[in-house]
Formats: C-alpha cells, sequence, structure tokens
C-alpha cells in the first residue's frame, strides 16, 4: 500500500459516488412513473480497494409482475362484459320498468283484461292496441340494442387489432435494444422499463404469459399458447362486419353472414378455435358478439315467435293466420295495420278476429263479444316448450331471459370489481417492491454525501502529507 | 435494491383508491335509503329476479282483475236496482188490481197505471252504465228496446200489431161492438191471437233490439261469470204483456165477464213475471256474490305476493344508514390522512 493508492481509491469513491448521485436523481426524477422501477449501480472492488459501477441493475419482481398482467387480462374480460350489459340494460330498464318485456307483456294482458270487461268500448280497444304496440316497440328496441350491443364489441375489436399490431411493432424495435444493450453491456433498464408497460397494455386486451431468453430476450405468447412476439412481432388480423342483425351470427350456413374471426399469427382465438385464449377484453368482445349477443336475442325472437305463432294466432276452424302482432323483418316485429286505429285500421277485430282477412269469431256480431278476448288473456297462461326444452308460459320465459340477463351482468360486476380490486393492490404490492421511494433515495443521497466528503478529505489528507514530504529540504 | 417496503407513488395512490371506492359505495347506500330497494336489484338478486318480475306481472294482473270486478259488480248493481223498481211497479199494480178492478172506475184508473207502466219498464230496460246497455244481452252497444215503442207506445209498430190482433179476431167473429164480445171469446183472444203478438219472432221484430247471446266475463285466473242480462228474458215479456193487455182493453169497452176474464189474465201474467223477475234477481244477486268473493280472493293473494316482492328487493333501510354513517367517517379520516401524509417527507428534516 502506498500513499498513492490510496489516492487512487478516494478518487475512484468520488467517481462512483457522482455516478450514484445521477442515479439518484434519475429516480427522483421517476418517482411519479408508475412503470418506472428503481436503478441501482452494482458497484464491484478492484485491486487495492478501488471501486467501480459494473453495471446498472433494476429492482424487479417477475412473480408479481406475472400476476399483474393475468390479473390485468382477466379485469379486461368482466370490464367489458359488465359494461356493455350495463348499456343494454339501460335500454330495457329495471326489473319494475313498464318497458321491459316482460313488464309490456304484461301491459298488453292487462289491457286486453280490461277490454275484456267491456268489448264495445272503444277507448279499451284502442288502450289495449296502444299496450300491443309499446310491446313490439319494446322488443324492437331491446333487439337495437342487443344489435347495437353486438356492434360495438365489433368495433371494439376492429380498435384493439388496431392498436395491437402498433404496440407489438413497438415491442418489436424495444426488444431489439433492450438485447443488443445487454449484449454489450450498456444501460438498458429504461428501455426495459418501457418494453414492461407495453406488455401490460397489451394484457389489457389479450391473456398473455411471457418468457425470456438469453440477453433479456423476450418472448410473448397468449395465455393459450398462440405466439405473438418472438424476435419479430406476429400480425393480428381482424375483418370487421358492417352491420349486425339477428341472422349474423358464426354458426350460420352463408359465409357471408358469419362475423369476422380475430386472429393472431392466423390462428383465430377464440369460437371454433383449437388454442382459445381465456382473458383480455377482446375474448370479452367476442363472446358479447357471439355468445352473449346472439343467446339474448334468441330469447327475445323467441318471445316474439310465440306472441305471433301462438298467443295472437287467428284459427277460427277454417281460416288461419297471424292476428294482432305480425312480423315485419328479421328483427323488427309490429302490429297489424287492420287493427292499428293509426293507420286507419278497426281496433275491434281484436274483438271479432278477422285481422288477418277471414277468420271470424263473432258471429252474431255482438259488441259485447267477449270471447275471443277471455280466450286471449287465457293464452297468457298456456305452457309453451322454448328451445332448450325451457316449459313455462310466455310471462316466465320473459322473466327467466330478463334473470338470465341479470345473472351474467351481476356476475361480471362482481368478477370486475373484484378484480380492479386485484389488479390495485397487486400493482402496489408491485410498485413497493420496484417502485422508489423519496426518503429512501434522500437518505442515499445523504449517504452519498458523506461519502464525498470522506473521499474528498482523504484527497485533501493524502495531497497534504505529499505536500509535507515535498517540503522537506 | 430497495430496504424500503413501500414506494412513494403507492402512498400517494393509496388513499386516493380508497377515496374512490367509498364514494362509489356512498352512492348506493344512499340510493338504498332514499328507495328502500337494492340501488341496482338486477345486479344484487341475480338470477332470482325471475321470481320477482313474474311476481310484479302478476300483481298488477290482479290490480286489473280487481278495478275490472269492481266495475262488474256495479254493473250489477246498477241492475238490481233498475229491476227492483219494475218488481215494485208490478207489485202495485197486481195489488190494484186484485182490489179494485171490478168496478169501472177502478179498471179505468189501472188502464191509466198499466199505460204508465210501460213506459217505465221500456225505459228502465234501456237503461245503461257507461258505454254499455245493461240488458242488451251480448248487444251492448244497442239499445235493448226498439226506438218507435220508447218515443211513444201508443203509435208504434208493437202497438198496431196489437190493434190489428184485436180488430182482425172481431172481424172474424162479427162483432161490432167490443161490449159484445163473450168471456169465451175474450179468454180465447187472450190465449192464441194476442199471445202470438208476443212470439219470439213477432218480439224481436216490434219490440226488442237485444241479443239473445250472453257475454261473459273473466273475474279471477279461470273464473267467468255471465255478465249480461237480456231484455228478452220471459220475465219483461210477460209483465209487459199484462200493461199491454190492460191498457189496450182494460177500460169500459168490455162487459163485466170479459173484463174478469181480462183482469185474471193480466194478474196470472203479472204474477208469472213477477216470479220470474224475482229469479233473476236471485241469479244476479248470486253473480254478484261470486266477483265480490273472487275479488277479495284476489286481494289477498295481492297482499301475499307484495309482500313476497318487498322480501326479495326490500334492503334494511336502517343498516344502511349506519352504513352511509360510517363510509363518511371513513372519508373523512381518508382525507384528513391525505393531508397529512402529503405533508411528511424527509425534506422538511434536511
Amino acid at each position: 500500500m502506498s500513499l498513492l493508492s490510496v489516492f487512487n481509491s478516494a478518487r475512484s469513491s468520488l467517481s462512483v459516488t457522482s455516478q450514484q448521485s445521477a442515479l439518484v436523481a434519475r429516480n427522483v426524477a421517476n418517482s411519479a412513473d408508475p412503470n418506472a422501477t428503481r436503478k441501482f449501480g452494482n458497484q464491484s472492488y478492484e485491486r487495492f480497494g478501488a471501486v467501480n459501477i459494473r453495471s446498472i441493475a433494476q429492482s424487479s419482481d417477475p412473480a408479481l409482475y406475472r400476476s399483474l398482467i393475468s390479473a390485468q387480462a382477466s379485469q379486461g374480460t368482466n370490464q367489458t362484459l359488465s359494461d356493455a350489459l350495463d348499456r343494454v340494460r339501460g335500454v330495457i330498464g329495471d326489473v319494475d320498468a313498464p318497458t321491459s318485456p316482460s313488464a309490456s307483456i304484461g301491459a298488453l294482458r292487462d289491457a286486453l283484461t280490461d277490454l275484456a270487461s267491456s268489448p264495445e268500448s272503444s277507448t279499451f280497444q284502442r288502450a289495449a292496441i296502444d299496450a300491443a304496440r309499446s310491446l313490439t316497440t319494446n322488443i324492437n328496441n331491446a333487439t337495437k340494442s342487443v344489435q347495437a350491443m353486438r356492434s360495438d364489441a365489433d368495433n371494439q375489436l376492429e380498435a384493439g387489432a388496431a392498436r395491437l399490431n402498433e404496440l407489438l411493432g413497438s415491442l418489436e424495435k424495444l426488444n431489439a435494444v433492450v438485447v443488443s444493450g445487454t449484449q454489450a453491456n450498456i444501460d438498458v433498464t429504461d428501455e426495459v422499463d418501457q418494453r414492461d408497460r407495453l406488455v401490460s397494455e397489451i394484457s389489457e386486451y389479450v391473456g398473455v404469459s411471457v418468457r425470456f431468453r438469453a440477453h433479456n430476450d423476450l418472448v410473448l405468447s397468449t395465455d393459450s399458447g398462440i405466439v405473438m412476439f418472438e424476435t419479430r412481432a406476429r400480425s393480428v388480423e381482424f375483418t370487421p362486419t358492417a352491420s349486425f342483425d339477428p341472422s349474423i351470427r358464426l354458426d350460420s350456413a352463408i359465409a357471408a353472414k358469419r362475423p369476422g374471426e380475430f386472429k393472431i399469427d392466423g390462428v383465430s382465438i377464440a369460437g371454433a378455435s383449437t388454442m382459445p385464449v381465456r382473458d383480455g377484453s377482446l375474448v370479452a368482445a367476442l363472446k358479447l358478439r357471439d355468445e352473449i349477443g346472439v343467446e339474448f336475442q334468441d330469447r327475445l325472437n323467441q318471445t316474439a315467435d310465440t306472441l305471433i305463432n301462438e298467443t295472437f294466432w287467428e284459427d277460427d276452424g277454417t281460416i288461419s293466420g297471424p292476428g294482432l302482432i305480425q312480423r315485419t323483418g328479421p328483427a323488427t316485429i309490429a302490429i297489424a295495420a287492420s287493427v292499428d286505429y293509426h293507420q286507419g285500421g278497426d281496433p275491434a277485430l281484436l274483438r271479432d278476429g278477422g285481422i288477418n282477412g277471414g277468420a271470424s269469431f263473432n258471429l252474431n256480431n255482438d259488441a259485447g263479444f267477449a270471447g275471443r278476448l277471455n280466450e286471449l288473456v287465457a293464452r297468457f297462461n298456456d305452457q309453451h316448450t322454448f328451445s332448450g326444452n325451457e316449459v313455462g308460459t310466455l310471462g316466465s320465459f320473459t322473466a327467466g331471459s330478463m334473470a338470465w340477463f341479470e345473472n351474467r351482468r351481476a356476475t361480471a360486476g362482481e368478477d370486475a370489481s373484484y378484480q380492479s380490486v386485484m389488479v390495485t393492490r397487486t400493482r402496489d404490492a408491485l410498485s413497493n417492491n420496484t417502485g422508489i421511494n423519496l426518503d429512501d433515495e434522500m437518505s442515499h443521497l445523504l449517504e452519498l454525501e458523506r461519502t464525498y466528503q470522506a473521499s474528498s478529505k482523504l484527497v485533501q489528507t493524502v495531497g497534504d502529507l505529499l505536500d509535507s514530504l515535498l517540503a522537506i529540504r | 435494491m430497495s430496504n424500503f417496503l413501500v414506494s412513494s407513488l403507492s402512498i400517494s395512490g393509496a388513499p386516493r383508491s380508497s377515496v374512490a371506492r367509498v364514494q362509489q359505495e356512498l352512492v348506493i347506500a344512499q340510493k338504498e335509503v332514499a328507495t328502500g330497494r337494492y340501488a341496482d336489484v338486477g345486479k344484487s338478486l341475480g338470477v332470482s329476479v325471475s321470481r320477482t318480475i313474474t311476481m310484479r306481472t302478476e300483481v298488477s294482473n290482479i290490480e286489473k282483475l280487481r278495478t275490472t270486478n269492481d266495475v262488474i259488480g256495479r254493473r250489477f248493481e246498477t241492475m238490481q236496482a233498475v229491476l227492483g223498481t219494475v218488481t215494485g211497479t208490478a207489485e202495485n199494480l197486481r195489488a190494484s188490481l186484485i182490489s179494485t178492478s171490478n168496478t169501472e172506475a177502478g179498471a179505468r184508473v189501472n188502464q191509466l197505471n198499466a199505460t204508465a207502466n210501460i213506459s217505465q219498464v221500456i225505459s228502465a230496460l234501456n237503461g245503461n252504465f257507461g258505454s254499455r246497455y245493461l240488458f242488451s244481452g251480448a248487444a251492448t252497444d244497442t239499445p235493448p228496446m226498439m226506438k218507435d215503442v220508447v218515443d211513444d207506445f201508443g203509435t208504434s209498430l208493437a202497438s198496431a200489431a196489437v190493434d190489428t190482433a184485436w180488430t182482425t179476431f172481431l172481424t172474424a167473429n162479427a162483432i161490432t161492438d167490443p161490449a159484445d164480445v163473450t168471456d169465451a171469446q175474450m179468454d180465447d183472444f187472450l190465449k192464441n191471437d194476442f199471445e202470438a203478438v208476443f212470439s219470439d219472432a213477432n218480439w224481436a221484430a216490434n219490440w226488442s233490439n237485444a241479443s239473445d247471446a250472453d257475454a261473459t266475463s273473466r273475474i279471477g285466473e279461470a273464473d267467468f261469470v255471465q255478465s249480461t242480462v237480456s231484455a228478452n228474458d220471459q220475465s219483461f215479456r210477460n209483465i209487459i204483456k199484462s200493461y199491454v193487455m190492460l191498457s189496450k182493453f182494460g177500460g169500459d169497452d168490455l162487459n163485466a165477464e170479459a173484463r174478469q176474464v181480462l183482469t185474471s189474465a193480466s194478474i196470472e201474467n203479472l204474477s208469472k213475471g213477477i216470479t220470474e223477475l224475482t229469479e233473476l234477481r236471485t241469479d244476479i244477486g248470486l253473480r254478484e256474490e261470486r266477483v265480490s268473493k273472487a275479488s277479495d280472493g284476489l286481494k289477498v293473494q295481492q297482499k301475499v305476493l307484495e309482500m313476497a316482492i318487498n322480501a326479495e328487493e326490500e334492503v334494511d333501510v336502517y343498516e344502511a344508514k349506519t352504513r352511509i354513517d360510517m363510509l363518511m367517517n371513513k372519508l373523512e379520516m381518508s382525507y384528513s390522512l391525505t393531508a397529512r401524509m402529503s405533508r411528511m417527507s424527509l425534506l422538511n428534516f434536511l
């Protein structure tokens, strides 16, 4: 050991301290960035006690990071479902709202009960027609809102595909920088932070699994194993559908009536897929578009068809045909023009029959004839067999549809709020483990200050010693 | 590496996210206190909303049935009141016939009364309730008695038919003065020619527009009641027949014997009519009772259903209120913590 080596050590200490201070400054500057991790310098000792910063590292916790991205994916699923179902429910209304299909069926039955007690009253006849009209409007509105929900989901998928391609493109560039930087031992910690941020954003769209190879090279695949990024970004494809109506569905026999598939790297991520993705907002959008929307629409159609073909069907033994309510399109029903007094029709046909021409029940032409009306009211209590062998009255079926819907909504809402708490907690935990604490940085700065003072004191002392040595004559 | 287990970001973020959550819960609790039911019934009950939806439609249907039952009941009440007055006047005339018909003066009074009674019965039968004629059978939009009979019986087709029958009878038997009609001839006339004027076909042609068809009304889930009465009922015909008899022939034209035959025939018809009318009123009374029983049953059913709906959808308002208090405490605490924590920094001590 010599005075010069002391001098060298003190000098290296000064240099390390200033580098460390620079890191502290960087950390302080990043303290408000939720994606930034704490950077720290790895010091190493050389011969004769000199130190230097070998590399810059960052705090990390891969396990927590993985649970954050999977929690984000499930939150994406449930939040998307919950939001979309809430919107549809805004149209259908609360369980006690008069606009729900089941409430309007009840209202029509009430109006017919009223009319049956005063069949000659044109006021009650018109009231019954109005009730039927609002029933058709409400069912049509419900259909419209379900189709709008599917169309929104389709738009979301289109935007999602574009965004994913963008994110994967940036990921490709960043990953190249990280890999080459790691090989050259350059500080790439900020790029790694950025890359993590991209992966975390991707995980909101689809559930992902992350693996790392040599030189911090990232490989990204969906939670079902479809490769999204491996050295280079894989393509995300989606063809949007222009407009939705109940006939557009995945199991349609006509290719033009099938909505677009969402493909990553050429593999479909849902539906009849070999590798269906479990989580993410895009999976939820596909579910809304192709499962929930289709099934709820199916229930609305069955309600409408039962009203048309069973409840209000006219059959006097010789002539039969649709009565009060008729189908006017794949997504619309309406009351027959011949009874609609707005269109110059005769509402008394509701009592007498013959809405569709021909069939007649009121053989004596009595104004007080209530037989047909009583029959119509009684038909609301008829048991029907709906698809899936569901047996019940029209009222119980529509109530069941509402319950099915509300149950979906309740589950999605509950899961979404649970997952959002999960995400917050995980993010906090991750931030606690890898993030920056200002007080910590400040106290670290105090340490550095002391070290710097001590080192400069050493330099000064060694200088004095050397001076006094040289002063000997 | 970091020895700290809390980052600055999560310190400052923690109160913010908890404030947001508390505020959301506060909105829900406030709505529950205000309405007394779940803020979002569908979300809280899930699949079991099908029960409350079905029950709610049931309740609205029961309410509707109860109001229509009230209407049907009031129609029956009006019918009863109308029939009551018809019976009353018929009974009075019968009493007067029995006591005073053997004097000529009495006979003339009875004839005048009978003439007045005809229009009384006819206007009673044309009584209506709301938009509906009560005694038209199923043809509820047509007045049961024909217009000319209502306007003036004396000039009506019905009256002319009786006159024609009488003159034809007199001509056929070569009688020039009604006083020459024997009691046997009078009996023959009343039993055959006069009776024919009130046959079903002639009644429908000259008197009545009412329908023989009945209309039934629903008073419960599967409970029906016949809600119409027709003016074609035999009771009305017998009473009117007796009135017409007296009004046309009851004066002093006939000789005493023939008048005796007329009086007893009209008493007989009147009695028959009154008995039939009483039967009709009893029948209507029974229907009234069925309607009110059905309504009572419906009322109970409605109460039960309403209670069941409330049991499903209602929240404990007191609980919701204490929840609000608790949440507000939490919120205030959170605010003051945020303020304190933002002031806390090592920088203040360096």
